[in-house]
């Protein structure tokens, strides 16, 4: 083989290699959640939870029917979910609940608020959605976050549904009152 | 040229050898090489006759000869190590290392920040304010149940959570590592001081009001005694097997604060 065709082999080869290398997935990458995005008022569904936000409101006073009351940025987000595979009936083995709901904005994570009652934590069923809210205690009601929803808080190898929701857009009510949890239909 | 003394005698030696190198070549052509001749003449110094023909000894035993002649290489080659030298400069080089890292006297240890009421603590990426220590007989939504004979100990605390996502309040390395040094290693039951939300989610930014309670033997803690607040750190890292799985590991005591206990005695609220 000439000298010429050596270098061009070695280069050719060097390219190669670094396709390889940067296409490759992280490390961690066989662990990543399977995100299915959506918009506000459409279904989104994962495998096991289909959930439609079906409106996202803002506000500085926030209140639930048990008289708990809280001055903060709030975000309150009103949305009906179920599960897709998740037993009918009542069954500890094969329940499902929303366990995981986060609200990213800013490259912060934003856990749903435990500290009232809510869809948070709720069990889920295959079929009849719940209709209730999220509420989200955020540092300032500003940009564009990202709601994610999953079963579990362990995210890993299982669907997360994401809807981007733009706090800009929303004037911040002077009050208002933490829907209850019901059945949607 | 006086071959009996001094150092010229092996000098004068050597020249003989020198000389004589050609004999052994010449009566006996098998025998090593010629320069084995001066060689061995040399290492036996002084030792030959003078008269004695030198190259004989070689040349009659020529099984001794390569050994011989090996064994002066490296003793030469050992001659040029500097071996005081080096000696020398090892134990230097050992001593200046040992007094720059402090001699050999024990390490100090890093001493704990003792801290004063009203500054503030940031250990394991959570900013802790102590607001005030009290001690009550009972305090409802603490998650603390005093049974008979004790009493609760509660420390009000404002807290933000520095990380990038929420973490709870609950574990060893948010709040639940804060200890009282006198109660040993009892965990608090952390609660919500607005809204009495017991292990409340530290949201990430946000600032929050909250209790720490410890059940505690009834006379133990009055009005105007000193309890010591033993702050808890951790070192941030990354899980290996879980996605997002960030890792807080060596939780360990951070700082100190030295606070006085206020009793209110059978006050029902929480403040």
């Amino acid at each position: 083989m000439s000298r010429v065709m050596t270098w061009i082999a070695t280069i050719v080869l060097l390219i190669a290699a670094g396709i390889v290398s940067a296409s490759a997935p992280a490390e961690d990458a066989e662990a990543d959640p399977f995100f299915v995005t959506g918009k506000i008022g459409e279904p989104v569904t994962g495998r096991d939870i289909v959930a439609t936000v079906t409106d996202a409101r803002t506000t500085t006073l926030l209140t639930a029917a048990d008289g708990w009351r809280s001055e903060a940025n709030w975000l309150v987000v009103d949305l009906e979910a179920a599960s897709v595979t998740g037993p009918l009936l009542a069954d500890i083995t094969g329940a499902v609940s929303l366990h995981g709901a986060v609200f990213v904005l800013d490259g912060r994570e934003f856990r749903a608020s435990e500290r009232m009652d809510s869809l948070f934590g709720q069990r889920l069923n295959p079929g009849v959605p719940y209709a209730g809210a999220l509420a989200f205690e955020l540092s300032e009601l500003a940009g564009t976050g990202v709601l994610q929803l999953s079963l579990t808080s362990d995210r890993r190898v299982d669907s997360v549904l994401e809807v981007p929701i733009d706090l800009d857009e929303r004037e911040p009510a002077d009050e208002l009152a933490m829907p209850e949890t019901a059945w949607a239909r | 040229m006086t071959p009996s003394q001094g150092e010229n005698g092996a000098a004068a030696e050597g020249d003989i050898a020198a000389a004589l190198g050609a004999t052994p070549a010449a009566t006996q052509p098998k025998a090593s090489p010629v320069s084995a001749g001066p060689e061995i003449a040399r290492a036996q110094g002084g030792s030959a006759p003078l008269g004695t023909p030198v190259v004989t000894a070689a040349t009659s035993n020529p099984l001794t000869a390569p050994p011989s002649a090996r064994r002066t290489l490296a003793q030469r080659a050992i001659d040029r190590v500097p071996v005081k030298w080096l000696g020398t400069g090892l134990t230097v080089i050992f001593l200046a290392t040992t007094a720059a890292f402090g001699g050999l006297a024990e390490v100090p240890k890093p001493k704990t920040p003792l801290l004063e009421l009203g500054q503030t603590f940031v250990g394991a990426e959570v900013e802790m304010t102590p607001v005030s220590l009290t001690v009550v007989d009972e305090l409802r939504g603490s998650g603390v149940f005093p049974e008979p004979g004790e009493r609760v100990l509660s420390l009000v605390m404002d807290v933000r959570n520095l990380s990038e996502f929420a973490r709870s309040s609950a574990v060893d390395d948010t709040l639940g590592g804060l200890r009282i040094e006198e109660l040993e290693d009892v965990k608090p039951s952390i609660a919500r001081l607005d809204d009495d939300t017991g292990s409340p989610w530290l949201q990430p930014g946000i600032p929050v009001r909250v209790v720490a309670s410890w059940p505690v033997p009834a006379p133990s803690y009055t009005d105007g005694a000193q309890a010591r607040l033993l702050l808890s750190t951790a070192t941030r890292g990354v899980g290996q097997f879980v996605l997002y799985g960030v890792t807080w590991d060596d939780v360990r005591v951070g700082g100190h604060m030295d606070l006085a206990v206020e009793d209110l005695g059978t006050a029902e609220e929480s403040e």
